[in-house]
């Protein structure tokens, strides 16, 4: 383990998001003349090496899977932020964090493509994200406030249907296995009107286990959960970005990572 | 494309069978309302044999809005129309998949019960068999075009009057072909029908872009 510590410290993730602190800095400029935090403070620091596929790679780990450029957005006439900007590389999870009314569930939205930012752009692996359109979608795990299941369907089902939709060809056994993982055993065959809040939770959010997508995107998804599925949801979120995957994520509690790199995004009252 | 398609059918009639009041409260609908004119206007043959196409195309008309407000809604409530969204499908595609299901559950019951109906009213047996095409070529009609009102006032306070309002003159084209083609005598049917076909296929191609649309507007 130390070796791979020592191999991260040298990477170019650290540089990737100096690059962007500075940005941000020049921003506060723009925006503030005073000592007073501009509209995003960002903050970077690494909790742990990122091992990643192509790891040993230096040049793959400068490479930018997603960028925000200048993002603002606005709800009707109050402008939630602006001047966001970041670039997240592989092995990356954003932690967004703000009081209530900031903008976070809007920016995430934004980022999935479900809201129309007033400015600013948005590009996955280069290209902006309006031009991918399904593409993008199809490389997008996005979890949001509703928990996007079918109270009148089973837990098995939902978990189906919403597999075979995104497109993934996953095998009914690890379907079941999935919800397994939830700690759903014995529960996958119950209409999920029958389950407590929690448990439909699990359900949607066995998605996550069965899911290929490169990109997650996560809206409070620790609300309504039990401390052992808060332990294995960070579990989760810790093997996704160990494999070189992306979380975006909004929480008020801390994900410990085993790997990879923490970046924080702070969201301040606009003005 | 295909399997998500097919998915999605499946799974909007296994909801609609689990809860089946939505389907049979559509159909009983469309009975009871195309009961009551016979009640009403007295039963002498003559003038309900007139009356008998319109009747039914109106009761028809109706019953297809009454379910239409649940078409995206309850989707729309628990989050899997932002999942569909964000599926990587063609969200039209989608689309046209609920829309088939819907038609299937609403729109092919009124086709299949046309017959008893059709007895009410004294209409001969060439009637009904030309009633009940008619009815298999413009209901998939209502149902599209319907598509587009309920995305439109999705999640609007009070859409299901404004769906109303929005929808039914769009409907009036349907309800003049598809009665007119009952109306006339059978060697004349032809162009009713091919009217009715050209709308229907106007619509299949246009009314899911444009739903799809309205679904993204609605979602933001």
């Amino acid at each position: 383990m130390p070796d791979m510590r020592r191999g991260r410290t040298a990477s170019g993730c650290a540089k990737g998001a100096e690059r962007l602190r500075f940005r941000d800095c020049d921003q506060r400029i723009q925006v503030s003349s005073s000592q007073q935090p501009g509209p995003a403070i960002f903050v970077s620091d690494t909790l742990g090496p990122a091992v990643r596929p192509g790891g040993r790679n230096g040049q793959q780990r400068l490479f930018t899977m997603l960028e925000v450029v200048d993002l603002a957005c606005r709800r009707g006439d109050r402008r939630l932020f602006s001047a966001v900007g970041f670039r997240l590389e592989p092995g990356v999870l954003l932690h967004v964090r703000g009081r209530n009314g900031t903008g976070k569930t809007t920016l995430l939205r934004a980022l999935c493509g479900l809201f129309t930012p007033e400015q600013g752009r948005i590009h996955w692996r280069g290209e902006d994200i309006r031009e991918l359109g399904d593409e993008y979608h199809r490389e997008l795990l996005f979890f949001g406030h509703l928990n996007g299941i079918k109270s009148e369907l089973t837990g098995i089902e939902n978990l189906r249907i919403s597999a075979t939709l995104d497109g993934d060809g996953v095998e009914d056994a690890d379907l079941w296995q999935a919800l397994a993982r939830m700690g759903l055993d014995g529960f996958e065959d119950l209409p999920t009107k029958m389950l407590s809040q929690g448990q439909k939770k699990r359900v949607a959010l066995a998605r996550l286990v069965v899911s290929g997508a490169p990109l997650w995107v996560l809206d409070e998804p620790f609300t309504a959960l039990d401390v052992d599925a808060v332990a294995l949801l960070q579990v989760l979120i810790a093997e996704h970005v160990e494999r070189g995957g992306l979380a975006v994520l909004t929480t008020h509690q801390e994900v410990p990572l085993t790997s990879g790199q923490v970046q924080r995004l702070d969201l301040e009252f606009g003005y | 494309m295909g399997r998500a398609f097919f998915c999605l059918l499946r799974r909007d009639i296994t909801l609609a069978m689990r809860r089946r009041t939505d389907v049979l409260t559509t159909l009983f609908f469309f009975i009871i309302v195309v009961s009551l004119f016979p009640l009403g206007v007295g039963s002498e043959q003559e003038i309900l044999r007139k009356l008998g196409p319109g009747v039914v195309w109106v009761a028809a008309l109706l019953a297809s809005m009454l379910a239409l407000e649940r078409l995206f809604a309850a989707d729309y409530e628990d989050g899997t129309l932002e999942q569909m969204l964000l599926a990587g499908q063609p969200l039209s595609w989608l689309v046209l998949a609920k829309v088939c299901a819907h038609w299937l559950l609403t729109g092919l019951p009124l086709v299949l019960i046309a017959p008893l109906i059709g007895m009410q009213y004294y209409l001969s047996e060439t009637a009904i068999l030309v009633t009940m095409l008619a009815l298999l070529v413009g209901t998939p009609v209502l149902s599209l075009i319907g598509a587009i009102g309920a995305a439109l006032t999705l999640g609007l306070r009070g859409g299901g009057i404004l769906l109303s309002l929005l929808i039914l003159p769009l409907y009036v084209p349907v309800l003049i072909y598809g009665s007119g083609a009952v109306a006339v005598e059978l060697d004349g049917v032809q162009p009713f029908f091919y009217l009715l076909g050209a709308f229907l296929v106007l619509s299949l191609l246009f009314a899911p872009i444009a739903s799809a649309a309205a679904l993204r507007i609605a979602l933001e």
